[in-house]
């Protein structure tokens, strides 16, 4: 065989493996030491806001809403340590034994794992939401095993017979037992915006089977009982006879005091509610936003029923009305308890400027914490609160941007809700 | 809504009739208190009592819900909707396996029915070739139309998963393949059943 035939036949070999490129080679296997190497991962910077969306970043691409951004780490994690990486097949599997895994050709057009990498995951995306990744893909975990790499999901009633659900990836604890947590929505999905991080999360919807703090199945044991889940991991439905037994608020108190290293004081507490308050209340100014921008993009059409869900606001108003309530309770307590004078005196004054109307408008409430809702206007926190607890705010994302904040000379759109 | 909670508690006393026709214990099921059941966790007798239990919990569970069609009879007699969380339909049509898929996916503020359409250019292995969101594709429609047509004869596969109302606030989801119950989640919403359950099913 001459060097030509030589090269031609190498060349065919070449060809032939590529066709049946695997999305990448898996050659370990998952094992304690790599779950504690995943929460290692998911603690530390690579894993970050700009994971997808930043052009320089290997996954710019991956695009993911909730759900999918738990399965997009995972698999993420899975590749850089060459370890399979499988979940439940989405259209079923006639054989009994499909998965969606790193081992299919699915995508072998794309020359490089990596590419291959990025298409699996947006398969998974368009695939599969958060039921799926409760159902079949994780497994419930005790309390005392929650850590950074451990999702927590919830499912609640909506409106008209909806509901919603959504999934947080854990990404820290803080010493006063609040979660670090990165995740992702419909509207980023559809923008390609950043995913977003909150330091100081606290949950409020409580577990109901099968919902709740959860952990990735192995590829080996999707479908499997729990008691073939390595004990180490905690596999346990606890969380579910805990919420019985303690009702919501209980329940997260007593996550709270099983995973905190330190006891959170009430002028503590405050403060960490008021920066949360803030970050809300500022990050509303984002969600509206996006509205408008897909508003003027389509010359203020009345949103259909999708455009609506991804741009209207009432749940995360109604969250951020929660939040706003939390720190009036939180504000109450140091009352009762006393502590106002080892509290931060600022912090405080903020407090009675809110929830006691003191102040008509405060420059330092306002420079503490700006919400610029639009070119030249910013609303500080207690006048955003005064305006959403009489309702003022709009959730219609077809309504210009002063009805959404509440302007009194405001007109609301005529388009339709859709709920 | 009575006739709703009527059947949630029909499968709960048929359930609840054959557990305690057995003469089992379902005392240490029972969620006094937290701690107690870490402690349980550990105990070995216990703990051998509860994999019986926890089989013969998932066998009765079995008997109530076995097959989706009867299932379905029992809810259509009593004019109750299914609640159905996504189905995979694989389809034979020209020589070709298509695969279509309903699921609803999640929404910043609510839920999004959304179809699949994927192809089998080899066995098992499908490629999506058509997503919408809210309402059917077009090549979604077409085939759903097509198996209607030919009265499902050609359908090579079904896998559906519901929710099924038990009482008025809870319900269990429950998985199929074929007809056959496969799985059953949510089982710790049913009074005095709190330990480490989840039922899975082989196919027959």
């Amino acid at each position: 065989m001459n060097l030509a035939h030589k090269l031609c036949a190498f060349f065919i070999l070449c060809f032939a493996l590529n066709s049946q490129a695997a999305v990448w080679v898996d050659n370990q296997s998952w094992s304690l030491q790599y779950e504690d190497e995943y929460s290692q991962w998911m603690q530390s910077s690579k894993v970050h806001e700009k994971l997808f969306s930043d052009p320089s970043s290997p996954y710019f691409g991956v695009s993911t809403d909730c759900a999918d951004t738990a399965y997009a780490l995972r698999a993420i994690f899975a590749f850089e340590h060459l370890l399979p990486f499988a979940i439940y097949s989405p259209s079923g599997s006639r054989s009994g034994t499909g998965s969606l895994n790193n081992r299919q050709s699915n995508w072998d057009n794309l020359p490089t794992n990596k590419e291959r990498l990025i298409a699996m995951i947006n398969e998974i995306g368009d695939s599969v939401g958060t039921e799926n990744l409760a159902y079949f893909d994780t497994f419930p975990v005790a309390i005392k095993s929650i850590n950074p790499g451990t999702v927590f999901m919830y499912k609640i009633k909506a409106r008209f017979k909806k509901f919603i659900r959504h999934t947080y990836n854990i990404t820290g604890i803080n010493p006063v037992g609040t979660f670090e947590v990165i995740y992702s929505t419909q509207a980023n999905k559809k923008k390609g915006l950043p995913l977003i991080k909150r330091n100081d999360k606290e949950f409020d919807n409580a577990p109901t089977d099968p919902w709740g703090f959860r952990k990735f199945r192995w590829p080996e044991l999707l479908g499997r009982d729990l008691s073939t889940i390595p004990k180490e991991l905690g596999p346990s439905t606890e969380q579910y006879s805990l919420v019985a037994t303690l009702g919501p608020v209980g329940f997260f108190q007593y996550v709270k005091k099983t995973i905190a290293t330190s006891n959170e004081s009430t002028p503590q507490k405050l403060a960490r509610l008021f920066k949360s308050v803030c970050t809300e209340a500022q990050a509303r100014v984002d969600y509206v936003n996006q509205g408008l921008i897909h508003l003027k993009e389509t010359d203020n059409k009345c949103m259909n029923y999708e455009e609506f869900d991804a741009y209207s606001t009432p749940v995360r108003d109604q969250n951020l009305k929660d939040l706003f309530l939390k720190l009036q309770s939180a504000y109450n307590e140091a009352l009762a308890e006393g502590v106002l004078t080892t509290t931060n005196s600022e912090l405080i004054h903020f407090s009675e400027i809110i929830f006691k109307n003191q102040v008509q408008a405060n420059t330092d409430l306002l420079s503490a914490c700006p919400v610029n809702y639009k070119v030249g206007a910013s609303l500080d926190l207690a006048n955003l609160w005064k305006r959403m607890s009489n309702g003022s705010l709009s959730s219609h994302p077809n309504d210009n941007v002063e009805a959404r904040w509440g302007d009194k000379t405001s007109v609301k759109t005529k388009c339709k809700s859709w709920y | 809504m009575i006739i709703l909670i009527g059947l949630g508690y029909y499968g709960l006393q048929k359930f609840a009739h054959l557990s305690f026709a057995g003469k089992r214990n379902l005392n240490f099921l029972n969620t006094s208190s937290p701690p107690k059941l870490i402690q349980l966790e550990g105990t070995k007798s216990k703990s051998r009592n509860f994999e019986n239990s926890k089989q013969t919990i998932c066998d009765e569970l079995r008997v109530t819900y076995q097959h989706f069609d009867q299932l379905q009879k029992t809810n259509n007699k009593l004019g109750l909707k299914l609640e159905i969380r996504f189905e995979n339909k694989h389809i034979q049509i020209d020589q070709i396996i298509y695969r279509l898929r309903y699921f609803i996916k999640d929404s910043d503020e609510g839920e999004i029915q959304t179809y699949l359409v994927y192809r089998e250019d080899k066995p098992e292995i499908p490629t999506l070739i058509e997503k919408s969101s809210h309402q059917k594709g077009k090549l979604y429609k077409n085939l759903e139309q097509k198996l209607d047509v030919e009265k499902n004869g050609e359908i090579l596969y079904n896998e559906i998963g519901i929710n099924q109302q038990v009482n008025e606030d809870n319900t269990l989801f429950l998985h199929y393949i074929n007809n056959q119950l496969m799985g059953i989640q949510g089982l710790h919403l049913i009074e005095k059943i709190s330990q480490n359950i989840e039922c899975h099913f082989q196919q027959e």
